[in-house]
């Protein structure tokens, strides 16, 4: 009787094993497993989703990326994208949460407030701060113009359009990032903050030489996290610059998508999401053992 | 003195904070009541900074009938949903049978799991579309909702949840006849009800912004998605800013009502999302 129990007992953990793995690996093979080697191996062919023609043609796609200067280009564009984007999410995100938590009172106010550009969702805010940099009536140039400043060409000008995209997207950022901070900032024990305090150090003292080493697991995380993003950072280009003016904000990302749903290079897409996915890749792997051999 | 430097120091700080706050806010009240203002309004010059008639709807009534809105958002509302309930019951059940279960290829599926949430979208989307081909999904719901399915960032947070349920709750139900089923729906789902919370939060944002994806899959009208509707329509609002802020309100002010409303679970959710490390 016991035993006949056991059985039914075990057989019904194995059906939910079963099924629920089966689940796990057929949608995983189909959706992710199969598309990764399937882009990989169309990225030595020229093709074309809706006619089924494949020609071989080697490691071409990726000579002729490399070739082109618009790849650079892209690259550079996006690395400063990311890198610019990181310090202004990560170092303001650093700041408020280092400020917050050293008054306690109105934490979750400020939090609050924060945080709702990360809620927001990025194509409305991307078309909202393009009106926002618009060089004739925008809000930007109203104030300018109101203090008898002259207006500046936000979107039109090289070497300004692309920081203005990366302020959108920390604007966006920094309340995520502050939450992961304060979380980690406050899951550290409070008497080690108030021995400190007796032996007379600062705030700023306590804050660089305490907080941010006992937190260095969550900035960790955050920067992985915002690496990852940034560099295929889409949305905000595509709503805001397409790209311009000229080429000077095209990021990986943008030129990837342009040149397989506009110009229906697919093999040549392909090469250049391949280059881009080994260089998150390895980003994150160093990133991660940086991390542990601190 | 000490204690008066401190209320100084506490002082100076509320008063940056509060400039900062007003900073991070000004993006949305411009949007605000640049959606009361009529279209000349908004491109004369200079701009005023209130509307001139706080009743001025007309753009609003516009952008939900003239440009379709109405129909948008109940297609992202729907997509939203539906994809949100998918995915909390998908995640939770992977999530726990992977956390609480001891079998051969545990730790690889699980490993396999979270190694695909480092895969970039660019990597996969042409191989992705391509089967979307292959299938003949594009244009039907099913492109947008079978990703549901495979949530890594779900089956993770559910995972690292379900490993915090002690195994003699399980034992003792197990004792008194339950099936593996009706412990999963009665005892664990319940006692995970917070991820349960923080995850369908997340899971509603991300689809509610989604906007390429829908992009390329849907090609009717009568199907688009609040992002898609406005990245479509961006072109007839060149001329006519209006509706444009009403449509951009429009996108934003929902999702910051239910956040209001669930600002702690968001932020748990966040705050245990990063402690993955």
């Amino acid at each position: 009787m016991k035993v006949a129990k056991n059985k039914i007992k075990q057989s019904g953990r194995k059906t939910i094993i079963i099924w629920t793995m089966s689940l796990v690996v057929i949608m995983y093979s189909v959706f992710v497993f199969f598309p990764i080697i399937y882009g990989l191996s169309t990225s030595f062919f020229n093709w074309n989703p809706f006619q089924s023609v494949f020609k071989f043609v080697g490691v071409d796609n990726y000579t002729y990326a490399l070739k082109n200067p618009l790849f650079w280009k892209s690259l550079g564009n996006t690395i400063y994208f990311t890198i610019g984007s990181l310090i202004l999410t990560v170092g303001f995100g650093l700041l408020f949460a280092a400020l917050i938590h050293s008054v306690k009172r109105g934490t979750s106010f400020y939090r609050g407030i924060y945080f709702l550009p990360v809620i927001s969702s990025m194509v409305a805010v991307s078309m909202l701060w393009k009106f926002m940099y618009n060089y004739d009536n925008g809000f930007f140039n109203s104030v300018l113009m109101g203090m008898g400043l002259s207006k500046v060409p936000w979107l039109q000008n090289s070497s300004i359009a692309l920081p203005a995209i990366m302020v959108v997207q920390a604007w966006k950022d920094i309340g995520y990032a502050l939450v992961l901070i304060l979380a980690g900032i406050n899951s550290i024990d409070p008497s080690i903050f108030e021995s400190a305090e007796i032996d007379g150090a600062g705030k700023f003292r306590r804050f660089i030489s305490i907080t941010i080493p006992l937190i260095k697991n969550s900035i960790t995380i955050l920067v992985i996290t915002k690496l990852i993003d940034y560099m295929q950072v889409y949305t905000p280009i595509k709503f805001i610059t397409e790209g311009g003016p000229g080429t000077d904000t095209n990021t990986m990302s943008f030129y990837i998508f342009e040149e397989a749903f506009t110009y229906y290079n697919f093999g040549s897409a392909s090469a250049i999401s391949f280059i881009l996915f080994a260089i998150i890749f390895i980003l994150s792997m160093v990133q991660l053992k940086f991390n542990k051999n601190n | 003195m000490k204690k008066n430097n401190s209320k100084i120091y506490d002082g100076i700080v509320h008063i940056i904070l509060i400039f900062f706050a007003a900073v991070m806010l000004l993006p949305f009240i411009f949007m605000i009541l640049s959606s009361f203002k009529t279209t000349a309004e908004i491109t004369k010059i200079p701009p005023a900074f209130f509307p001139e008639n706080w009743g001025y709807l007309k753009n609003f009534t516009d952008v939900l009938s003239k440009y379709n809105f109405g129909i948008f958002f109940k297609n992202s509302l729907y997509y939203a949903v539906v994809k949100t309930v998918i995915v909390i019951y998908v995640s939770s059940i992977v999530g726990y049978v992977l956390a609480k279960f001891k079998f051969r290829g545990n730790r690889v599926i699980f490993t396999m799991i979270l190694a695909t949430m480092m895969i970039p979208w660019p990597a996969t989307l042409i191989p992705n579309y391509q089967m979307m081909v292959w299938f003949n999904w594009l244009g039907k719901d099913i492109s947008i909702l079978y990703s549901a399915f495979i949530s890594g960032f779900g089956v993770f947070l559910m995972h690292q949840f379900a490993l915090g349920i002690p195994d003699s709750f399980l034992e003792a139900a197990r004792i008194d006849g339950a099936s593996e089923m009706k412990i999963f729906h009665k005892i664990v789902m319940p006692m995970m009800l917070n991820a349960v919370g923080a995850l369908a939060i997340f899971t509603f944002l991300w689809e509610w912004d989604n906007y390429l994806w829908p992009y390329l899959m849907l090609d009717e009208v009568a199907k688009y998605t609040i992002p898609v509707g406005l990245s479509m329509t961006q072109g007839q609002f060149v001329a006519n800013y209006g509706p444009m802020f009403a449509g951009i309100t429009i996108a934003v002010i929902p999702v910051v009502i239910v956040y209001l409303i669930f600002q702690k679970t968001f932020i748990q959710g966040i705050a245990l999302g990063g402690e993955k490390g």
